[in-house]
C-alpha cells in the first residue's frame, strides 16, 4: 500500500527518557483507512508513551511517523499545531478542565483553529457552537452543556472528552486507556461508543486497552506491546493463550486470567 | 532499625537507642538555650520600669477615658485615605505578581535558567522588605503622602501573591493544558483556557486575603508618611491628645475587623 493510503503509520519509533534504557524500541506499526487496533501490554510496556510520541509530547529518538503521508518527527511548531489538529486524542483520566462548562471543555478541541483572544473571551465560531450541540447529542449528553465538568460522573466525563476530541475533525484517533477509570459496564458503552462513532466517521483509531477482553471484543485488530517490542500483530481472533503469555512475559499467568475466564 | 532482632520474635520500637539519646540531648540543649536567653534578657531590663507597669496603664486608661468621639468625624478622611491606599497598593500588586508568577512556576516558565532565577529573586526581594520599609524609602523618593502608601504596599504585597500563586500554578494538573496542546492550540493559549480556570479561585482567594492584610498595614504607613490614618494616629501622640488616640485605636479595630468579615465571606465563597 502507499505511503497516503495509511492514515497513520508509526515506523522503527525509539523514544527514550533521559539518558536510561528506551521506552519504545523500534516499532512499527500501519492503520488502514477505518481500521481499529488495540495496543495491549502490560503495565510499562510503553502504551501511553507510544501514544505520546505520535502527537509528539514525548520526542522520539529516532524513526518516523506519517500522517497521511506527512511526516510528523521534523515539522516546525507551527505545522507541528496543525498536525495535532488532525490527531484526536482521547485521555485516560479526561483531561478536561473541571472548572468549566461541558461547551467550554467540547469548544476547547477547536482551539487549534480559533485565535487566541476569541477563545478566552469565549467567542467561538457559530458553526463550531452549533456542531458542539450535534457532538453533545451524539454522544448522549444533551441537556449537559452548561454543567461544571467536575459534577459530571467518570463515563459522562469520558463523553465529553469523545466530543472534544471528534469537534477536531480528526482523521486519526489515539485513545488512551479509556476505560481506565471505569465500571465494568460503562466501559463496554464507552468502547462501543468510540468504535460506532469511528466506523460512521470513517476514522481510523489506535486504542491503548489494558483490558485484554474489551479489547478483543472491539477491536478487530491487536498489537501486544512487550518492553517497547511489538510482539504481536494480528487479527483478535488470533490471540490464543500462547500470544497472551508472549505479551505479558510471564509463565505464570495463563491466557484464562488476562481473559477473565 | 527499629525492628530489632533479640531472640526469637522480632521486637519493635518506635525509635533506635541512638535516635533516642540524640533526642534527649537535642532537649536538654533546647532548654538550657532557653534558660540562657532569659538570664541575659533580664539582666538587660531595668525592672524598676517593667514592674510598675500596672500604674502606667491605668494612668495611660485614664488619659484615654472618655474617648473624644467628636473626633471620629475628622478621621473619616483619613480613615477613607487607608482603605484607598489598601485596595489601590493591593491592585497595583497583584497586578505586577500575575507575570511574575507565571515566569516563577516550573511549569510556565519560558526558561528555568535565565527568568525563573530572576522573578524568584524579585518576589524574594519584595517579601523581605517590610512594608514599613518600602515606605520610608518611597517616603524619601516621592515625598509624604498617599503615592508613597500605595506604592509600599504595592511592592510588598508582589512578593506574596506571587509566591503564593505560582506555587498554585506548580499544583494544578498538566494533563488538561497537555490536551489543549493536542487540539494544536499554541502554548500561551493552552494556558490561557487549560490552566487559568484552574487557578482562578487561589488567585482571587489570595489578592482578598492580602487586601485584608493590607488594611492592617496600611493604619500603620502614615506613622512614617506614607498617607492614611497612621498620619493622625501620629499627630495625636505627638501632641498628648490620648483621648483622639483612642478613638482612632477603636476606628482602626472596626474597619480591621470589617475588612476582615468581608475577605472571609468572599473566600468562603470561592470555595
Amino acid at each position: 500500500m502507499s505511503e497516503a493510503q495509511h492514515p497513520l503509520r508509526i515506523q522503527e519509533l525509539v523514544v527514550r527518557y533521559g539518558w536510561g534504557e528506551s521506552v519504545i524500541s523500534g516499532v512499527s506499526i500501519a492503520l488502514d483507512p477505518k481500521e481499529i487496533v488495540g495496543l495491549i501490554g502490560a503495565s510499562g510496556a510503553g502504551k501511553s508513551t507510544l501514544l505520546r510520541a505520535v502527537q509528539r509530547l514525548v520526542e522520539p529518538e529516532s524513526g518516523q511517523i506519517f500522517l497521511n503521508g506527512v511526516e510528523l518527527t521534523g515539522l516546525p511548531p507551527r505545522e507541528l499545531r496543525g498536525a495535532r489538529r488532525r490527531l484526536g486524542m482521547i485521555f485516560q483520566e479526561h483531561a478536561l478542565i473541571g472548572r468549566l462548562s461541558v461547551m467550554e471543555n467540547v469548544l476547547a478541541g477547536t482551539l487549534g483553529r480559533t485565535g487566541f483572544w476569541r477563545s478566552v473571551r469565549r467567542r467561538f465560531d457559530p458553526e463550531d457552537v452549533q456542531e458542539a450541540f450535534g457532538l453533545l447529542e451524539r454522544v448522549g449528553l444533551t441537556g449537559f452543556e452548561d454543567s461544571r465538568c467536575d459534577e459530571l460522573s467518570g463515563g459522562e466525563k469520558q463523553r465529553v472528552g469523545i466530543a472534544r476530541a471528534l469537534i477536531q475533525h480528526p482523521d486519526v484517533l489515539l485513545v488512551d486507556e479509556p476505560t481506565a477509570s471505569l465500571d465494568p459496564a460503562t466501559s463496554v458503552r464507552i468502547m462501543s461508543l468510540i468504535t460506532e462513532i469511528c466506523l460512521e466517521r470513517g476514522l481510523a483509531a489506535l486504542i491503548n486497552l489494558h483490558d485484554v477482553p474489551l479489547a478483543r471484543r472491539f477491536c478487530p485488530r491487536i498489537v501486544g506491546l512487550l518492553d517497547g517490542q511489538v510482539v504481536f500483530d494480528g487479527p483478535a481472533s488470533a490471540l490464543d493463550d500462547a500470544v497472551l503469555q508472549r505479551v505479558y512475559g510471564d509463565e505464570a499467568v495463563g491466557g484464562d486470567e488476562i481473559l477473565g475466564h | 532499625m527499629p525492628v530489632l532482632e533479640r531472640g526469637e520474635t522480632p521486637e519493635w520500637r518506635r525509635r533506635t537507642s541512638g535516635q533516642q539519646w540524640l533526642r534527649f540531648v537535642g532537649a536538654l540543649g533546647l532548654t538550657a538555650a532557653l534558660v540562657a536567653a532569659a538570664a541575659a534578657i533580664s539582666a538587660q531590663t531595668t525592672w524598676s520600669f517593667v514592674l510598675d507597669a500596672g500604674v502606667q496603664l491605668r494612668d495611660l486608661g485614664m488619659r484615654m477615658f472618655p474617648p473624644e468621639g467628636s473626633y471620629a468625624v475628622t478621621i473619616a478622611r483619613p480613615l477613607l485615605d487607608t482603605l484607598h491606599i489598601a485596595t489601590l497598593g493591593t491592585a497595583l500588586g497583584v497586578l505586577i505578581a500575575l507575570p511574575l508568577a507565571f515566569a516563577a512556576a516550573t511549569t510556565t516558565t519560558p526558561s528555568r535558567v535565565y527568568v525563573r532565577p530572576i522573578a524568584i529573586l524579585l518576589l524574594v526581594t519584595s517579601r523581605s522588605v517590610n512594608s514599613i520599609i518600602w515606605a520610608l524609602m518611597l517616603v524619601v523618593l516621592l515625598g509624604p503622602g498617599i503615592p508613597a502608601g500605595v506604592l509600599a504596599i504595592a511592592f510588598r504585597s508582589v512578593g506574596f501573591v506571587g509566591k503564593l500563586v505560582y506555587e498554585a500554578i506548580e499544583e494544578a494538573p498538566e494533563l488538561p493544558v497537555t490536551a489543549m496542546e493536542t487540539t494544536g492550540a499554541g502554548r500561551p493559549q493552552a494556558l490561557a483556557f487549560g490552566l487559568v480556570p484552574q487557578i482562578l479561585p487561589s488567585m482571587a482567594g489570595v489578592s482578598i486575603y492580602r487586601w485584608e492584610i493590607n488594611i492592617r498595614e496600611a493604619t500603620i504607613l502614615g506613622l512614617v508618611g506614607a498617607g492614611g490614618i497612621g498620619m493622625a494616629l501620629q499627630a495625636s501622640i505627638d501632641a498628648l491628645r490620648w483621648s483622639r488616640v483612642s478613638v482612632i485605636l477603636l476606628a482602626i479595630l472596626a474597619t480591621v475587623v470589617f475588612a476582615e468579615l468581608v475577605s472571609a465571606r468572599i473566600r468562603r465563597a470561592l470555595g
